[in-house]
């Protein structure tokens, strides 16, 4: 009895009895009386007993084999407690793509209560993030030994143990390359640069253009000599970036001759009457102005060709040296320009400059002026500028002034550049307004998904119990039916909840 | 009180679509008033369209809705609602002292017998014994024509050869099957459209035909001298032939009492009906149970707690050769997390099971399997087990079904349940350090919501 008389039977059953018959074999533990008896039956009744008989035989006896592998390694024991599966389940929920916008703060706070991933989420986060070298950085620390060990069991997995290092600048992807670069300029912002400058010259045109764009991290004199070279690139894009780097330091020699440039353009005029700001705009744009940056065509029709280059060079300066030559302050400054025959060109090239140096005091003036003028969109990024309790603030006191979140005013507009925790003030502000709006149903669903969407992850965490209640209330309220504002009741749950399993584990351990 | 139950869960228990979507709808906590919660029950009041508010209660272990709307669906939108809130915000239900309605409810269902199991399939039957006589002749008479129908059928087959039964178009085997089920003999119809799988199944097929052919072979001849052979295999070749014995009838020496973990659920369509297999194993006899649900298409599963629930109370198996199918009365769901169960310690003890199990019941496809000890490892893209005598049994598994065992063992010796069918083992959860996990073949992410 063996596999061979199973093939035979197999065989025979293939080409059919008509052809081949039967095999006839000897059944071990079938008496000869009931062996005779087989040969009497029709071939395809003798075939499919044989069959019958053969394979309950193969299976009841059925050894299992030696193991012939070596069998894995035992994974080194870990400190960190794995997180329970009612937490994982949110983030798979998230994963699901149901409140996808918390996934940062399930990632941050699992890792500030000393969590790792549990081990039967693991192959699931191995397999899902495998080709996205940002978010894998985020999800390396949770981890643990154990996933650490079930990476190495997977080659389809490698490159969660490869750590960015030098062989990943050689031999990338460019979206590794690129993680890399950003890892090291934030860490040893000088040492990016020489691994940028050691293989500048072989990059294709947009790989020079895109690494750049990542020395704006950390920028500092002594990526200067560089950057001079950089402007003399042989594709324009780089060119203008380079610019653009050289333009952020304000002892520069390219803003330098910037300043330069500017002195016979632009000066204060006191008179006995009245003070203003003389201008003058430049006859030309020279072949070395166009080497440092400045573009020859203005973008629209709507500034004329000289405006746009004094504009232009406008934005090179730190705004806080007009203050200084002037001994006027930013609001003095302002002021003056408005009204003025140039007031365009001024204002924006000044508001260029202050996003450009990240001047903080500017960056408050020209918010505040703008909420005193009605004058936000051009202003509205410098918020960005300002550190994040100042943004708080200020938006606070836009909500203040201004109490609407609808979409086309600016207060919706700032909240959504405000992308970290919101101060308590804030978030209750910012609550008790949706609140308002979605008992008056003043705002149709269709226009604010996306703010209500975006805003739920930066409520402050302690805000969100009232949060609920309110939200409860004013749907209530509600005559009609509203899924948006429903939904984003349920998300206030979901992270509520989230929040709480993860915090609440660790407590009991 | 634990609940193990997800929304997808959940939802599966809708009797329709609108039940669904309304039941979501229904799953926020502003809508309900007073929600509460005991150790098996969960309950609310809502807001309807009457006067006085619905009264909604769920029963967790079974689980078991009542509500006083007026719908006739079952489980109605307002339970879904509830129990779907349950599962997501567990903190709205305060612990409580459950109110009368609630517990008026739990004890009528304690005290009275249960008119209708949920798992019965035919409601009893009364007419008079010579009818009753009658009818069976007929169906006698029915079931050996298309016994005999098939024998001829599988003889052609192989007198052409299995070659030339590639080519067959599926409708063939189709109508063969239909024709299975007219001669009442549904079982039958079963396995030969489960050879008919077979034929595409890819490398090997037709060792695996001849293998689905033979236990065929084995079922007709067996059924032909019926009369000759044990009560025992008698009730197994009925019960395999698709002859339905009633619950009510089964006899009472198959009783065992025991806790029960349920180790895996699965759901396959089978000859347009959906069966749903429960497998459980029992802490202390140390063996496996099968339930079986059915529901014809468009209807709901009746609900069945899901893997990783342990039930406590009397199992009562069918009679067998080697019994595995039961049925359970009146389960009580156990708060007491399970002790671990023995299942088989090494392959020796398991094999050794399963050839006790195929000498009793030789056509038998699937046996349960719990094994206590093994290590998952895989090699040239085989899964594998090991036991701790240094052999293995290979697995049929998808690869982030096997890395999912790899995690959770580490390296070291694990609980897996599963199905082995002489050749191959299936492995459907596995025990980790918060309780059983059910088994997916594809990852969860990407599996899209059914």
């Amino acid at each position: 009895m063996s596999y061979s008389q199973w093939q035979a039977l197999t065989t025979s059953a293939i080409m059919g009895t008509q052809r081949r018959g039967s095999p006839t074999h000897e059944i071990p533990g079938l008496s000869q009386e009931a062996q005779a008896n087989l040969r009497t039956l029709p071939l395809e009744n003798q075939l499919l007993t044989n069959a019958a008989l053969l394979s309950a035989l193969l299976r009841a006896g059925y050894v299992p084999p030696q193991c012939q592998v070596d069998l894995p390694e035992h994974c080194p024991p870990d400190s960190a407690p794995p997180c329970s599966p009612q937490v994982a389940s949110y983030l798979l929920r998230m994963l699901r793509k149901e409140y996808p916008q918390l996934l940062p703060e399930w990632f941050s706070l699992a890792l500030q209560h000393g969590l790792r991933l549990n081990e039967v989420a693991l192959p699931m986060i191995l397999d899902y993030f495998v080709n996205d070298s940002q978010q894998k950085q985020m999800i390396i620390p949770l981890l643990g030994k154990r996933g650490e060990w079930l990476a190495n069991q997977n080659p389809a997995w490698a490159t969660w143990r490869k750590p960015l290092d030098q062989s990943t600048w050689e031999n990338g992807s460019r979206k590794e390359r690129s993680t890399y670069l950003d890892q090291t300029r934030k860490s040893a912002p000088n040492e990016a640069r020489l691994i940028l400058q050691s293989t500048f010259e072989k990059e294709l045109a947009v790989d020079r253009a895109h690494f750049l764009e990542i020395l704006s991290i950390n920028l500092s004199p002594a990526d200067e000599s560089f950057l001079e070279l950089t402007l003399n690139d042989r594709s324009k894009e780089v060119r203008r970036k380079a610019a653009d780097l050289l333009a952020s330091l304000p002892n520069s020699q390219l803003v330098n001759r910037m300043r330069q440039r500017l002195k016979p353009l632009i000066s204060l005029r006191s008179s006995f009457l009245r003070t203003s700001i003389e201008v003058k705009l430049p006859e030309t744009c020279t072949e070395d102005m166009q080497r440092d940056g400045i573009l020859p065509d203005p973008p629209q029709t709507k500034i004329g060709q000289k405006a746009w280059w004094f504009t232009q060079m406008m934005g090179c300066i730190p705004p806080s040296e007009w203050g200084k030559i002037w001994g006027k302050s930013p609001q003095q400054i302002i002021d003056l320009i408005r009204g003025h025959e140039w007031e365009g060109a001024l204002r924006s090239g000044l508001i260029t400059a202050t996003a450009r140096h990240k001047d903080i005091v500017w960056s408050q003036t020209f918010l505040s002026d703008g909420l005193r003028h009605n004058a936000f969109s051009e202003v509205i990024s410098l918020i960005e500028i300002l550190p994040q309790n100042q943004q708080d603030e200020f938006a606070f006191e836009v909500l203040r002034q201004r109490n609407t979140l609808a979409p086309d005013q600016p207060m919706a507009q700032i909240l959504t550049l405000l992308s970290h925790t919101w101060n308590e003030p804030l978030s209750q502000a910012v609550l008790r307004r949706v609140a308002l709006h979605l008992r008056s149903a003043d705002i149709p669903s269709w226009r604010w998904s996306g703010f209500l969407e975006n805003i739920l992850p930066y409520l402050h965490p302690d805000t969100l119990i009232d949060a609920i209640q309110a939200m409860t209330i004013a749907l209530e309220a509600r005559k009609t039916n509203d899924n948006v504002g429903e939904k984003f009741l349920a998300g206030l749950h979901f992270r509520l909840e989230m929040r709480r399993a993860i915090i609440n584990s660790t407590q009991s351990l | 009180m634990p609940s193990s139950w997800t929304a997808q869960q959940i939802l599966s228990l809708a009797p329709d679509d609108s039940s669904r979507k309304n039941g979501q709808l229904l799953a926020s906590a502003r809508r309900w008033n007073n929600l509460g919660q005991s150790d098996t029950a969960i309950w609310g009041e809502l807001a309807g369209s009457g006067a006085s508010p619905y009264l909604t209660q769920v029963e967790l272990s079974e689980p078991a809705f009542k509500c006083t709307c007026p719908s006739r669906k079952f489980p109605c939108k307002h339970a879904l609602g509830l129990f779907l809130l349950y599962a997501a915000q567990p903190g709205s239900f305060r612990q409580d002292e459950p109110p009368g309605w609630v517990t008026e409810w739990l004890k009528r269902r304690a005290n009275k017998e249960k008119p209708k199991s949920s798992t019965q399939e035919k409601p009893p039957r009364t007419t008079s014994p010579a009818a009753l006589e009658r009818r069976a002749a007929e169906r006698e008479k029915r079931m050996l024509a298309g016994l005999e129908d098939l024998e001829r059928w599988i003889t052609d087959l192989l007198r052409q050869g299995l070659a030339s039964a590639q080519s067959l178009p599926r409708s063939t085997w189709e109508t063969t099957a239909s024709r299975l089920v007219d001669a009442q003999i549904p079982g039958l119809s079963r396995m030969l459209l489960s050879t008919a799988d077979q034929i595409s199944s890819g490398d090997g097929w037709e060792s695996r035909v001849l293998d689905q052919l033979s236990r065929i072979h084995m079922v007709l001849q067996g059924y032909r001298r019926i009369d000759s052979l044990s009560p025992e295999t008698q009730a197994d070749l009925r019960s395999l032939v698709g002859i339905v014995t009633r619950q009510d009838d089964l006899p009472v020496d198959g009783t065992v009492n025991d806790v029960w973990l349920i180790v895996s659920q699965t759901t396959n369509e089978e000859n347009r009906l959906f069966v749903q297999r429960t497998w459980l194993w029992g802490q202390n006899s140390n063996r496996p149970a099968l339930i079986l649900a059915f529901a014809p298409p468009g209807q709901p599963l009746p609900p069945t707690p899901p893997p990783g629930m342990v039930l406590q109370g009397d199992l009562i198996y069918y009679p067998s050769a080697y019994p595995l199918r039961a049925v359970m009365r009146e389960p009580i769901f156990s708060r007491k997390q399970p002790a671990k169960i023995s299942g088989y310690a090494n392959f020796d003890t398991a094999i050794s099971a399963y050839a006790q199990a195929l000498s009793q019941i030789p056509w038998l496809e699937r046996f349960p399997m719990l094994l206590s000890d093994v290590i998952p490892l895989t090699s040239q893209g085989q899964w594998m087990l090991c036991d701790n005598y240094q052999r293995i049994l290979p697995c049929t598994t998808s690869d982030f079904c096997g890395y999912t065992l790899l995690a959770v063992s580490g390296g070291k010796p694990i609980q897996v349940f599963g199905e082995w069918d002489g050749r191959n083992f299936m492995p459907l959860s596995v025990q980790t350090n918060y309780g059983l996990h059910v088994l997916s073949t594809i990852n969860p992410i990407q599996e899209v919501a059914a």
